[in-house]
């Protein structure tokens, strides 16, 4: 080591050593006088604002009393009007500071009054601050409430009257606004200090100084909060919810169950310190600097010359002859010098001229050769630039995903890419074996001609599209660019575009469905209205003319005109039942059933219902399984299809009726959006008939849109159909073309056997009166009394109600009365059928119950079904169907 | 000497993030299936953020989370082995546990029930009792059908002073004025009528005394007793998701938006806000259930027949796991 070095190292680790010691003993002592100090600041600031958040609560609490003290208020609270109630809390509200909402709950908890009308009768009976606040004033701490969307904290007292009896609750909102207002405000914590409350579940529950929105959403794990939730008071250095590190001071404040925490980022706190420090070590750094440039000045003296000349002797040693030492002193060293140089003088010319010869040669030489290397050079970069091209082609042409393909207009392939085994199936060799010409699909020869010889002009092509055949017999469709390269040749690219054809279609066709369903739905709800207003008016009209046909005395030209208006009602209320079918508002009573039984069962009625020269072919698959349906509505549906098919053969052809069990995947749904994947029954009705073009399958769903002569159809079948299926969870599709036939397909939701359950209907018997008394109950008056008629008719005694109440005040008045069985329309004023079969199963348990009504509404069945046990008859109905239905309930068991 | 030194370092940073390396992959992780209670939509975010964030993985979880299906239930297909937890409602539970089976709730997500009726604005219903005289629209759901039945009753509104009708699950029978008041989901049905550009009012059923729970965490008897630690992992990891997606609302539409690949930013943010308050009040920690309000739930099934009798209450729900780990914060 250069004894320059070595005295400047000593220099610098005896500074170094006296600084560092020196800062660690006042950097030691300024911390600990500064922690003290800190501490104590945050403790005062912590007991500051407890101070104030207390008397902000403490004042809120006092608020309410006061309020309560008053004899002038709870006068107003008990005995003036709702909107008096309201106007003195609006203006306690305008003048009370702190608060967001005043209001009163009753006895029962539910809000009678409230300074936001919104409020107004809500339940509020679950509440803390209901049921706590009864006996003293009660506040719920820091929460967020549903009713008011916000942070909020609230405030009941009791209301007591001049007896001092529990009258109600009066309740007062404080605004946490406030509240995080005391919290935020600065109190001399600097820039980064801030102090917030934080609840029992580790919640932040005022808002943070520095980012909105915290206040009931953040959760905070910090050591601070931790101990402080212990219910401990104290001091500690943490990292805090921000992830900073701070000094921090917390408190449990028990009387509002609530932590407050004040902190201050350690590095701010210890900014005063950091200061010392840096002046420090600035200072040290200076010392240090001057130091070494002290100690180079000193050994550069006595070093520097003989450093110079052993440089001399070296670079004159390495062949430098025209080095010369200098030096600027002038002492012994430079005498030395001085002879040195003179020595080196004589050297230097001996040797130059040796040099001059030598270098001649050595020129001559090197041009040769540079100019050899550069031509070498450039041939070699011409080769690899001409390999990197036919790379970089080569890769271009294997990788590309479209069919690359250079051909020519002959027909003939010259070379394909790889792409093309994968999208045709042959082989490469194929390929160029065949030719481009035969695989185009016929149709398409006459325009890909043309375009050849659009080519042979010299155009390039660009999106022509045509087909092409796979070795499979399939087709795929290609989009084409091409080029024309030289006399017969192409060069051409194609894309396989024949999924993106397949995908634009079906979004077409889900697009349709989708209307059209929306466009039946809305129709249904017209046409279901309009049904149940039908039915009260036609019952009455069937009842009256059947009574009237009982008559003995009546001539025969009356007679047959009661029989015609009997026959036009009748019609008439299958009308509004089909009408009620389609919009899925009728009573269903599904059961499980065997399709297959069912056809069969019918099949009879079926060939009655087609012509002779009609060909009735079933296929029915034995694995189907059950299905969950009304079998009357089925076979509705059956039998409609099986009309329809007869009216479009009318030259004869075969009826086909199939079922078979399918499972309907992601993929169905993809195509058809409104059918949830699963296991169904496929019930499939095909005609040979004349079939639909697409513009009739549009409508043929719509209620009153038929294809029949004027008066044969009455547009309602499909129509039916659609809505039975709907209703019954079920999908269906139509399938026709033009004079080929049609076919129905119709999928069925599929369940699994439960439970053994009874398939048959109950059978036809002929219809018996009895002596039993009957309380009958209907509001419309024509109804009630057409209804005793029949009823009385039978032998039964009839009591006669207009409304649920009425029933009531009649079975009170006369104690005697033995009810068996109650009639009842299920809509009525005051008190509905549901309610009063209600009231009196409490008194007559073992009451039989019979609904009548036009319309369901759901009153009496969830979702559109019948609980078992509960009978209904639906309007209108006949004088027999009224009897058959009373004696069927009062036999049951 | 410095060749050296640099060796030493690099020895010793090898050998501290080479052993924490090991240790993760020594932890064997479990894949497990969760079956939701409907289509992923940021009812669910909790999970989701769970998943993306690697809470799961954490707790040694590969957790799928697996949509409503209509093939198989929640609870059937935790029951069959499917799925090792579901999300389902605090009622059907308590109807499948009445008919024996054996399966039990360890969380409730939403304490406060999203049941809602709604309406549009210029109509001026703001309350149940505006109903006498106008046409409602019930949805085909048995929590909904139950909460409007107790609401009507509890306030005295002569229902046959109302026009019933049944509805969709969606606003479509409100703007077309088939109804004047909806009822649904208040999480997002409102929110399809105002992006059709309507004013509504809506209240949630919850505030006229009839709030149940709605989406409980649950699985079987078998898992709870024999696997308790899973049930453990799953639940911490799920409360700290939802934590986080609370404290991180934005972030939290993102991650959700990952697996509800057909809905809108919008739409999801949207139903995170309106879900946050009925998750999370302040007042108790998340997840927790309280004995009361499942009593509350099965006396308004036996009131309405819906069970025959009442269960005893230690089979329904069990509240070992929620105190596990809210001790150990």
């Amino acid at each position: 080591m250069k004894f320059k070095t070595k005295l400047n190292v000593i220099l610098v680790l005896v500074a170094v050593t006296t600084l560092f010691i020196g800062v660690v003993i006042s950097f030691v002592g300024a911390r600990n006088v500064l922690n003290n100090r800190l501490k104590a600041h945050l403790e005062s600031v912590v007991m500051l604002k407890e101070n104030s958040l207390k008397n902000f609560v403490r004042s809120r609490i006092s608020d309410i009393r006061l309020m309560l003290k008053d004899r002038h208020y709870i006068k107003i609270f008990l005995e003036s009007s709702k909107a008096e109630r309201r106007n003195i809390l609006k203006e306690r509200l305008f003048f009370k500071k702190g608060f967001i909402e005043f209001f009163i709950l009753d006895l029962d908890g539910q809000i009678s009054v409230s300074t936001d009308e919104n409020q107004e009768g809500k339940i509020k009976s679950d509440e803390n601050y209901f049921n706590r606040g009864k006996v003293g004033p009660f506040v719920q701490f820091f929460y967020y409430d549903i009713s008011l969307q916000q942070p909020a904290m609230t405030i009941s007292a009791p209301i007591n009257d001049d007896q001092e009896r529990f009258s109600g609750l009066l309740i007062g909102r404080v605004d946490l606004k406030e509240i995080s207002a005391i919290m935020t405000e600065r109190t001399g914590l600097g820039e980064t200090g801030e102090t917030y409350l934080v609840n029992r579940f580790n919640i932040m529950v005022t808002e943070s100084r520095f980012e909105k929105g915290l206040a009931l959403k953040k959760y905070i794990y910090t050591q601070g909060v931790r101990d402080c939730l212990k219910e401990k008071r104290g001091f500690a250095l943490y990292d805090n919810y921000r992830g900073d590190p701070v000094f921090g001071f917390y408190d449990w404040i028990s009387e509002i169950e609530v932590g407050l925490l004040a902190e201050i980022s350690q590095k701010e706190a210890f900014g005063p310190i950091q200061q010392l420090r840096n002046i420090i070590i600035i200072a040290g750094l200076g010392i240090v600097i001057f130091i070494i440039i002290c100690g180079s000045w000193f050994s550069r003296t006595v070093s520097k010359p003989i450093e110079k000349l052993i440089e001399g002797i070296e670079r004159i040693d390495n062949g430098d002859l025209n080095y010369r030492v200098e030096l600027k002193t002038n002492d012994e060293h430079k005498k030395l010098a001085v002879a040195f140089n003179q020595m080196t003088d004589r050297r230097q010319l001996s040797e130059e001229a040796l040099k001059r010869s030598h270098d001649e040669l050595e020129i001559r030489v090197a041009e040769r050769t540079v100019e050899l290397a550069n031509i070498n050079q450039q041939l070699k970069q011409e080769v690899k630039e001409r390999k990197q091209a036919e790379k970089e082609f080569e890769d271009i042409f294997n990788l590309s995903p479209d069919l690359v393909a250079v051909c020519t207009t002959e027909g003939k392939f010259l070379k394909v890419n790889p792409t093309w085994e994968k999208g045709l199936g042959y082989t490469q060799k194929e390929l160029l074996d065949l030719g481009w010409a035969k695989l185009v699909h016929p149709d398409d020869v006459e325009k890909t001609n043309k375009e050849v010889e659009n080519q042979l002009k010299g155009r390039s092509l660009v999106n022509f599209v045509n087909r092409y055949k796979c070795k499979d017999g399939s087709y795929k469709t290609f989009e084409w660019q091409a080029s024309f390269a030289k006399e017969g040749i192409v060069h051409a690219t194609a894309r396989d575009i024949t999924e993106r054809i397949r995908a634009e279609v079906a979004l077409r066709e889900n697009e349709e469905q989708l209307r059209q369903a929306q466009k039946l739905e809305s129709v249904g709800r017209l046409a279901g209205g309009v049904a149940h207003d039908f039915n009260n008016l036609l019952t009455t009209i069937l009842g009256y003319t059947e009574l009237i046909y009982m008559e003995q005395d009546l001539n025969d030209t009356t007679r047959e005109g009661v029989q015609e208006i009997k026959k036009s009602a009748e019609r008439a209320a299958s009308l509004t039942q089909q009408l009620l079918a389609f919009s899925r508002k009728q009573i269903l009573r599904p059961q499980q059933i065997d399709l297959n039984k069912l056809i069969k069962n019918f099949r009879k009625m079926l060939t009655r219902l087609i012509h002779e020269n009609i060909t009735f072919s079933m296929k029915l698959d034995t694995g189907i399984g059950k299905i969950k349906a009304d079998p009357v509505q089925i076979e509705q549906v059956i039998m409609n299809l099986a009309v329809n098919a007869r009216d479009a053969m009318p030259d004869g052809g075969t009826f086909t009726i199939e079922t078979h069990k399918v499972h309907l995947d992601e993929s169905y749904r993809q195509e058809h959006p409104l059918v949830s994947p699963g296991d169904y029954v496929l019930l499939a009705v095909s005609d040979t008939g004349h079939g639909m073009d697409e513009e009739t399958m549009d409508y043929i769903f719509d209620p009153f849109y038929t294809t029949k002569g004027v008066g044969k159809g009455t547009g309602l079948g499909l129509s039916t159909v659609y809505g039975i299926v709907k209703q019954s969870e079920g999908h269906i599709l139509v399938y026709s073309e033009p004079d080929h036939g049609t076919t129905f397909k119709i999928y069925l939701p599929a369940i699994e056997e439960t439970e053994k359950q009874q398939e048959s209907l109950p059978e036809n018997r002929d219809v018996m009166g009895g002596t039993e008394t009957i309380l009958l109950v209907e509001d419309e008056e024509s109804l009630r009394k057409m209804a005793g008629k029949i009823l009385e008719g039978y032998g039964y005694s009839v009591v006669a109600a207009k409304s649920g109440l009425d029933a009531l005040a009649i079975l009170s008045e006369s104690e005697q009365l033995k009810i068996d069985c109650l009639v009842t329309d299920v809509i009525m004023p005051e008190m509905g059928g549901k309610e009063l079969s209600k009231k009196l199963l409490e008194e007559y348990p073992k009451l039989k119950i019979l609904f009548v009504s036009g319309y369901t509404a759901n009153v009496i069945a969830h979702h559109g079904v019948l609980d078992k046990g509960v009978s209904f008859l639906q309007k209108p109905f006949s004088p027999q169907s009224l009897a058959e239905k009373v004696r069927e309930v009062l036999d049951e068991g | 000497m410095n060749k050296s030194i640099l060796f030493t370092l690099a020895v010793g940073v090898s050998l501290i993030f080479g052993c924490t390396e090991t240790q993760s992959d020594n932890k064997d992780k479990k894949e497990i299936t969760v079956k939701l209670k409907y289509f992923h939509q940021a009812q669910f975010a909790g999970n989701y953020v769970a998943n993306e964030k690697g809470f799961y993985a954490d707790e040694g979880l590969i957790v799928n989370l697996v949509p409503f299906s209509a093939e198989e239930s929640g609870i059937d297909a935790v029951l069959n082995g499917n799925a090792v937890f579901g999300i389902t409602g605090a009622i059907d539970l308590l109807v499948a546990r009445a008919q024996g089976l054996s399966i039990k709730s360890f969380a409730v997500i939403y304490k406060t029930s999203p049941i809602c009726a709604y309406s549009l604005k210029k109509s001026g219903i703001i309350r149940p009792q505006d109903f006498i005289g106008k046409t409602v629209g019930l949805e085909k759901a048995i929590d909904i059908e139950i909460t409007y039945s107790v609401m009507m009753e509890k306030l005295g509104i002569d229902r046959n002073q109302v026009e019933e009708v049944r509805i969709g699950f969606d606003a479509t029978d409100l703007l077309a004025g088939v109804v004047d008041v909806a009822t649904g989901y208040i999480i997002n049905e409102p929110q399809q009528a105002i992006e059709a550009g309507q004013e509504i009012n809506s209240f949630l059923m919850a505030e006229y005394g009839v709030n149940m729970y709605a989406d409980v965490l649950f699985t079987t008897e078998d898992t709870i007793t024999n696997h308790s630690e899973l049930v453990e992992r799953f639940l911490r990891a799920t409360l700290k998701g939802w934590q986080y997606a609370i404290e991180n609302e934005v972030e939290a539409v993102d991650l959700i938006l990952k697996y509800a690949t057909e809905r809108t930013k919008k739409s999801e943010a949207y139903m995170l806000r309106a879900s946050i308050p009925l998750i999370h009040k302040g007042n108790s920690p998340i997840g927790w259930m309280e004995n009361a309000e499942w009593e509350k739930i099965q006396n308004i099934l036996v009131e309405y027949k819906i069970l025959e009798k009442k269960i005893d209450m230690d089979k329904v729900r069990t509240m070992q796991f929620l105190e596990k780990i809210y001790n150990e914060k």
